[in-house]
């Protein structure tokens, strides 16, 4: 940590010494006015950063954020006379409020659907400012907006004004930073690539979407404060759509996941139209192109664009190493080639479960039980329904009808990621890893559910943050280790298939569940491989969790299941041993084929 | 008719085929076989455009490809059925077939006759004619997409591992089907877990470790081959 801080610190230190550097007399102050308000814009895009780069979300509603905490700060500071930190406080309070309802509000929609509420809510909320004239002053805005005193010194000056907005800057970049690299982090970052698999690995959607739209108001409504303190006047027109699209650009230009980025980005969209200037009529129309250059050509953005230079420019001064190469999935030692045995002690009961897709009837009335130590198998042709079962029992759909008792208790209709707390963990037949996370990163989300650190304690108690952080890579690294798997550090988009299939296992048990749902583990896989995937699952079984899995190769269920279950359009066909349902003429009619000799 | 000559190929600074060499005569059905990592999947990528090679060559009948775009390729009727089905969601079946007729000018009574001969091949599609992609069941994309694959009238169809997630009854069919396909007329490329099925059906086969061309030979040959028996198929194979 104190090395990363002291990596960082070079930022905040020459943009403090900035002041000095700039030419005296009035154009002096007139750039020392910018400089503020590209902090001001800073922060507030630090804001987006969260909220976009980290967790996905489009948003073009900053602005409105912005503008809510300028108003709602200059409102009670200059109308009512509040005193500074109060009004500085309220302002944060109501602006946070408002993100929420927006988060509220993204459950409902994504991508363009919620870009379009954004916009909407940015709208109102300018029609607002300029009508509702008693209260905001309407175009005429507010003035004689005061600049803080705190602990005796006064920030009345230019040059204070601009270092206290520095010391904000920092705070914000820590703020995210710390988000960043814990476990709520890792949740938002998990939402961005597949909500589907984040909410099946225990992670909340609503908690994380209206936290990542709160750090994003909140952060947004400091710049606002900061941005009304250090112009001393506002007017509706600077919180206006355009101002929401300036914002989007600073964090796309600069690199949507980086704060470093971030600053560059607010710095550059701030300064560019001055310094342009001088093209008269055609500078906006210059200022528009640079923006859509740099995003054409640089996708990672203004940042990731300098890191590349820098790479390179070391890569001459040190060789590297040649260019790394797939390896394939260590082997694993010697089969035990012992069936396991599974109790009589009940762990799942489903009774006459209906799942009907309008007129469809995926599942129409089916009854299984699974006991401890079990690993149960379902099979039958395709489309059948056995996936739309799995999906009904980690709760991505909800029951038609029918009972799901799981130790007891009826968990029908419960959301993913609180059957995933019960202990129920699953993967999925598509494979759904979050792609542009390492494979090591993957599993580590998996851990989710057994962490407690939440948003504060990300950023208040320190070593109990680290610690958690600490332990849950070691439990991931085990858990890969333990099935055979080493490239922690690699892209999951960048894994061979049957690779991709060990890490989403790997993240499936790595919190430990009681029960585990497979769908579809040797598919993609060859002899060799799902012999090792049968190894595998003993292992996972030694651990003392229960499995059920869907599969359509056969010797590898024989080889493993203790029970097995066959489904038809939906409806329970046979059930019993592997043996026994496979020599069942029903089963080899509709399943296996005449000529089949599996068991 | 195809000829990969010495191709390397990477996923940004991983190099995932070091040397590959692969021939395709005309009428064929060659199979690629190894595990996964192999490089398998990332050769069929290489060659319908989706990736560029850093270092070799790709010849379609004399002319180079290996730097023309997947819809350039896809038009010379080189047509690739990716892992992962990659079915369009919002789409029926009956629109996602048609869309594998995009890569060019077909009339009206044509792509019927193609839909029929998809739906003869594949019944259970006719079924779900009229559903959406997205609410088919995993094997049933799968048919979709070998049914898509086969609506761009292909002259080299490859297909990357298309017994992924099928009934064993299925399985049986697709393999047969394939070899059906073939005897039409249409070469085919074929990337496979399943080895004994798919060097029962091939011409021959290549063998791939780490991104190189171990072994190449007839299907005849290596199957009485044991010790390659031993090695990739386990006892009997499945």
């Amino acid at each position: 940590m104190i090395k990363q801080a002291l990596k960082f610190l070079p930022f905040p230190l020459i943009l403090a010494i900035i002041p000095f550097l700039l030419p005296g007399g009035r154009l002096g102050s007139y750039y020392l006015t910018l400089m503020i308000l590209s902090v001001s814009y800073a922060v507030a895009a630090l804001g987006l950063t969260v909220l976009l780069g980290y967790s996905g979300q489009v948003s073009l509603a900053q602005a409105a954020f912005f503008g809510i905490g300028s108003y709602v700060f200059a409102i009670l500071a200059v109308k009512y006379h509040q005193y500074y930190w109060e009004a500085f406080i309220l302002s944060l309070v109501v602006t946070v409020a408002f993100g929420f309802i927006l988060g509220v509000i993204s459950l409902r929609l994504a991508s363009h659907y919620l870009a379009l509420v954004t916009i909407g809510f940015q709208i109102i909320v300018e029609l607002v400012l300029n009508n509702w004239s008693s209260f905001t002053g309407g175009a005429d805005g507010i003035s004689n907006i005061p600049r803080p005193v705190l602990f005796g010194f006064d920030f009345v000056s230019d040059h204070a004004f601009y270092w206290l907005s520095l010391g904000f800057l920092v705070l914000a970049s820590y703020i995210v930073y710390r988000v960043r690299h814990s476990r709520v982090g890792s949740a938002l970052l998990a939402l961005r690539e597949d909500e589907i698999a984040a909410s099946a690995a225990g992670i909340s959607v609503f908690h994380a979407k209206t936290l990542a739209f709160t750090i994003s108001a909140g952060l947004g409504a400091l710049g606002g404060i900061l941005y009304a303190s250090g112009s001393l006047y506002i007017s509706p027109n600077v919180y206006s759509f355009n101002q929401s699209v300036s914002f989007f650009a600073m964090v796309l230009v600069g690199g949507q996941e980086s704060i470093i980025g971030t600053t560059l980005g607010a710095a550059l969209i701030t300064f560019l139209p001055e310094v342009l200037r001088f093209l008269h009529a055609y500078y906006i129309a210059v200022y528009g192109l640079l923006v859509v250059i740099v995003i054409l050509f640089m996708p990672e953005g203004l940042y990731g664009m300098l890191l590349r230079i820098l790479d390179a420019l070391l890569g001459l001064v040190w060789k590297r190493g040649p260019a790394g190469t797939v390896v394939p999935v260590a082997t694993l030692p010697e089969h035990r080639k012992r069936r396991p045995q599974a109790s009589n002690e009940l762990v799942l009961q489903v009774k006459g479960l209906h799942k009907h897709f309008g007129g469809v009837k995926a599942v129409n009335g089916v009854d299984f039980t699974i006991c401890k130590g079990d690993i149960a198998v379902l099979i039958g042709p395709n489309g059948s329904g056995k996936t739309t079962v799995l999906n009904v029992l980690s709760g991505i759909y909800s029951a038609t009808k029918g009972e799901i008792l799981y130790k007891g208790a009826n968990i029908a209709n419960r959301s993913p990621n609180r059957i995933n707390r019960l202990g129920i963990s699953r993967t999925f037949q598509n494979i759904r890893l979050f792609p542009e996370l390492t494979a090591l990163e993957n599993v580590v989300i998996g851990y989710f559910p057994k962490g407690k650190v939440g948003l504060a304690g990300a950023l208040f108690s320190r070593p109990r943050g680290y610690q958690e952080e600490r332990l849950a890579r070691e439990q991931a690294r085990k858990t890969l280790e333990l099935l055979g798997f080493t490239r922690f550090d690699e892209k999951a988009k960048n894994l061979p298939y049957g690779q991709q299939r060990i890490v989403e296992i790997a993240r499936a048990i790595v919190c430990e569940p009681e029960l585990l749902l497979l769908d579809e583990p040797a598919a993609g896989m060859n002899r060799e491989e799902t012999e090792a995937l049968s190894e595998i699952l003993y292992r996972i079984h030694d651990l003392g969790l229960t499995v059920l899995l869907i599969e359509h190769d056969m010797s590898f269920v024989s080889s493993v299941a203790t029970r097995a279950y066959v489904m038809d359009f939906g409806q329970k066909i046979s059930e019993g041993s592997v043996q026994k349902v496979l020599s069942d003429p029903e089963v080899i009619k509709a399943y296996l084929g005449d000529d089949a000799a599996y068991a | 008719m195809l000829k990969v000559d010495h191709i390397e190929s990477r996923y940004g600074q991983v190099v995932a085929l070091h040397d590959i060499s692969v021939e395709v005569n005309q009428g064929e059905i060659v199979v690629l076989l190894g595990v996964n990592g192999a490089g398998k999947s990332t050769t069929l990528k290489t060659i319908s455009g989706l990736l560029h090679p850093t270092k070799g060559s790709i010849t379609f009948e004399g002319d180079r490809i290996d730097r023309l775009s997947p819809e350039a390729i896809v038009r010379r009727r080189i047509v690739h059925v990716p892992e992962g089905r990659h079915v369009f969601p919002g789409l029926t079946v009956r629109e996602n077939l048609i869309m594998g007729t995009s890569n060019r000018k077909v009339s009206r009574a044509e792509t019927e006759r193609g839909i029929e001969r998809v739906l003869e091949i594949f019944p259970d599609l006719k079924r779900l004619y009229t559903q959406l992609g997205w609410s088919l069941s995993g094997g049933q994309q799968q048919m979709l997409a070998i049914g898509r694959g086969l609506m761009a009238g292909p002259r080299i169809l490859m297909l990357d591992e298309p017994s992924l997630g099928l009934a064993p009854v299925i399985v049986k069919q697709v393999f047969q089907t394939i070899k059906n396909i073939n005897e039409e007329g249409v070469t085919i490329l074929l990337v496979e877990q399943n080895v004994s099925l798919s060097l029962r059906i091939a011409h021959r086969a290549y063998l791939l470790e780490t991104g190189r061309v171990i072994r190449a030979d007839t299907s005849e040959s290596l199957l009485r081959d044991d010790s390659f028996r031993g090695a990739l198929m386990g006892a009997g194979g499945h």
